[in-house]
């Protein structure tokens, strides 16, 4: 039998609250409704996730989704044996036998056919038909069904389709408020809150050249790099050049501009 | 000299003797040309000098070729060396076998400010290469007649050369020069209204060549510097800073955008991107914090003073936001002596104010004035946030500030006509022409009734054109403003004749 503990989550991870999602996420739970997270990278969305499994006490299984990954990466196949053939079960396929949250983050770098498979667990069935093996799984009570995108990526060539998307219930996630922010990156990092709220004040100006220019615009998670680097003895400008400015952009304007906005920041 | 006078000094004689010429307009003057070639030529020099100025005399051109030269000459050679002068004649005896001996004169009138300008052997070299090339390819036959004609542009651009050094490099020059040749190299008119900079097309070149951060090539960073550190965004409109000799623009903003210059040059350590940064910070903070004020009941020095303190008030706010641009601002705003300005003899109005702006700004600005100190102090006081957050300073309250400051600190002589204007520009700050609202137009009875031309809020109908580069393909050349886009709504229309139109063009159905 699958070892459950692997998938338990034993330290409570840092999860600041932004609003009332973490009952809005019980509720969803207590219901077993499948739910999908959309927002922004870097913005928490993953750790959120952790955080409620932790916070629920049920193993969480993660799938990190991508082009290449077919129905029976997540189903589960059948391998050449010395005398035969032996099933393995996929990632979904575990969480639906022992109960967990199965998470699909980035659902949207999956080709859509293959997402077709998740249908039959996401409704009232609660199922998951293994056609090789010939076996229908029930699910079990606890399991729940999660998936993470952000929107920002979403052409016309990767979308969810809308037979998938209404399937779920769903939160909006975006950057935090700056006081949040500020909280936040002390918090992860034990930086000192006067910096963490100059780092949050350079989140900020990049996020609003977002589609002037950046696809994208700092994410928490890159402000909690910069002050972590911070701590270590890096000084404030190279911290705030190396992870900040140089991993979003290319594009050399947008650089000089931030790299200002890192000198008009710091005295 | 030819009526020789007991006092004449030998020496002089001699070199009269020396040039061999009989025009009456040298000899006023040759004297005084003699004693400061005398200062600056070496004994060689000056015997190269006296013989080049025969040698003009003698080519059958009158006087002012030689004249030009022997005033000239010597404070040329002292900024590029006596070795240039065999060059400098080449260039004359090119232009005596060509058509173009009447060139010689502006040539040889503007040698010297150009050659300030230039300071090196190499670079003049390069310059006068420059001008032979010029004159070999834009002199000769036009319209087919094959009898030679002179250089039609050379001499006004002899004319224009020491301004044309003081705004491009010699890059700049040299690319300049080959857009008018490789254009209006046949059309003698439009080549004289290039090289004399009176065509439109002759400035945009000029502006496209010249030194420093052009703001055409950072635009796009100010619009990001605008949006992402300000979540402001305007229009930004750039204005010439080339052709207005005595009243220098400034930088404003109205309605139609933000005005800044086309192009800044590196100053103080700053660099010409963060100098234009400066300059719309600064217009950021007005547009945040600033109200309009009435401004009829005031004096002149009284607004003065309302906008030194405002402006003051405006950048702590912004510094507040960006402690970082105190350096900025600090690195170009003056910081003038105290004693700079003496109020006995000069009007120190302009001098106080600046001072005291500086010590607004810069906690180490070292002044002792105990008006100023007492004025600061007061300054930081109301700055100060207040028991709640929410109190912020405003215009008004700095103005009471500012008006006290005057009442206090008048002198007899801020009448004065003198008045000490040195190190007193803040050259980021733009004119505050927002900050004041008149309720009258001006103090005559008769132009209470008088109707505006438009009304200050009147909605702008249609954007100005816009103008962009073009490749031409016949001069090879990229011409400046050769496109204009306008931009204008589509009038509206009955839509069914499209639908009608489409209908009539589809293709037959099948089968």
């Amino acid at each position: 039998m699958t070892d459950k503990d692997q998938y338990t989550i034993q330290q409570e991870p840092f999860y600041q609250q932004q609003s009332n999602e973490v009952e809005l996420y019980e509720a969803a739970y207590r219901n077993r409704l499948p739910v999908m997270v959309k927002g922004p990278t870097g913005c928490g969305k993953s750790r959120f996730i952790e955080y409620m499994a932790w916070k629920l006490g049920k193993p969480l299984i993660t799938v990190a989704c991508n082009e290449d990954m077919t129905a029976s990466d997540l189903v589960g196949r059948y391998l050449l044996e010395a005398n035969g053939t032996r099933w393995l079960d996929g990632p979904l396929t575990t969480a639906a036998r022992i109960g967990a949250i199965c998470y699909l983050d980035e659902i949207v770098e999956a080709r859509q056919d293959t997402t077709v498979v998740i249908h039959p667990l996401t409704d009232h069935r609660r199922t998951l038909p293994l056609d090789k093996k010939g076996e229908q799984i029930t699910a079990h009570p606890d399991f729940q069904l999660v998936i993470s995108y952000n929107p920002g990526y979403q052409t016309l060539m990767k979308d969810l389709k809308q037979s998938t998307k209404q399937r779920f219930t769903g939160f909006d996630f975006d950057y935090p408020s700056a006081e949040l922010e500020t909280q936040i990156v002390a918090q992860e990092t034990g930086a000192d809150p006067a910096m963490a709220a100059q780092l949050v004040k350079i989140g900020g100006v990049a996020r609003s050249l977002k589609g002037h220019g950046l696809d994208e615009g700092i994410s928490t998670r890159l402000l909690v790099y910069a002050a972590t680097l911070i701590k270590d003895g890096v000084a404030p400008r190279d911290a705030c050049r190396m992870a900040l400015v140089r991993p979003i952009t290319d594009d050399a304007d947008i650089r000089d501009t931030l790299d200002h906005a890192i000198d008009a920041t710091f005295a | 000299m030819t009526t020789e006078t007991e006092y004449q000094h030998p020496l002089m004689v001699a070199y009269w003797k020396q040039l061999d010429t009989r025009f009456p307009q040298i000899e006023a003057v040759f004297e005084d040309c003699m004693a400061e070639a005398v200062e600056l030529l070496t004994r060689e020099g000056l015997d190269a000098y006296l013989e080049a100025a025969r040698i003009l005399g003698k080519l059958g051109r009158g006087v002012e070729p030689m004249l030009a030269f022997l005033e000239g000459w010597p404070s040329a050679a002292k900024a590029v060396g006596e070795a240039a002068l065999p060059f400098v004649m080449d260039i004359v005896q090119a232009m005596q076998k060509s058509p173009n001996s009447d060139a010689m004169t502006p040539f040889l009138e503007t040698l010297a400010p150009v050659a300030r300008r230039l300071h090196s052997l190499e670079r003049m070299q390069r310059y006068l290469k420059i001008t032979l090339d010029f004159m070999e390819r834009t002199t000769g036959s036009i319209h087919g007649h094959h009898t030679t004609f002179p250089s039609p542009g050379l001499p006004e651009f002899f004319a224009q050369a020491p301004f044309l050094l003081s705004q491009l490099s010699l890059v700049g020059v040299k690319n300049w020069v080959e857009y008018g040749i490789r254009n209006y190299a046949t059309h003698p008119e439009r080549q004289k209204d290039y090289f004399t900079i009176q065509s439109a097309d002759s400035h945009a070149v000029l502006q496209r060549e010249r030194h420093g951060t052009l703001f055409m090539d950072v635009e796009r960073k100010l619009d990001l510097y605008l949006r992402g550190l300000w979540q402001d965004s305007e229009q930004l409109v750039p204005y010439s800073t080339a052709f207005d000799e005595l009243r220098k623009p400034i930088p404003y903003y109205d309605k139609l955008g933000i005005r800044l210059p086309d192009v800044f040059d590196d100053a103080d350590g700053v660099s010409g991107i963060d100098r234009y940064r400066a300059v719309l910070a600064h217009i950021v903070g007005h547009r945040r914090w600033t109200e309009a004020q009435i401004a009829d009941n005031w004096s002149p020095f009284q607004r003065m003073a309302v906008e030194f303190f405002e402006d003051c008030r405006v950048e702590t706010l912004l510094i507040r936001e960006y402690p970082g641009l105190r350096r900025l601002f600090l690195a170009l705003h003056p910081h003038p002596l105290e004693d700079a300005c003496d109020p006995e003899t000069t009007s120190c109005l302009r001098h106080r104010m600046v001072m005291l702006s500086r010590a607004l700004l810069d906690p180490d600005h070292g002044y002792t004035g105990v008006d100023l100190l007492d004025f600061v102090q007061r300054f930081h006081a109301l700055m100060a946030p207040g028991e709640s957050e929410q109190r912020e300073s405003s215009t008004q309250e700095i103005a009471a500030l500012a008006l006290s400051y005057v009442a206090k600190t008048r002198l007899q002589s801020d009448q004065f006509a003198k008045v000490h204007f040195d190190n007193t520009v803040v050259d980021y700050r733009d004119d505050n022409r927002h900050m004041w609202k008149f309720i009258e137009e001006g103090d005559e009875e008769e132009a209470f009734d008088e109707k505006k031309k438009r009304e200050p809020d009147a909605e702008i109908k249609g954007l100005p054109p816009r103008h962009y580069p073009e490749w031409d393909y016949s001069s090879q050349t990229y011409r400046p403003d050769w496109v204009s886009v306008y931009e204008a709504l589509h009038p509206s229309g009955n839509a069914a004749d499209i639908d009608r139109l489409l209908e009539s063009m589809a293709p037959w159905p099948n089968g």
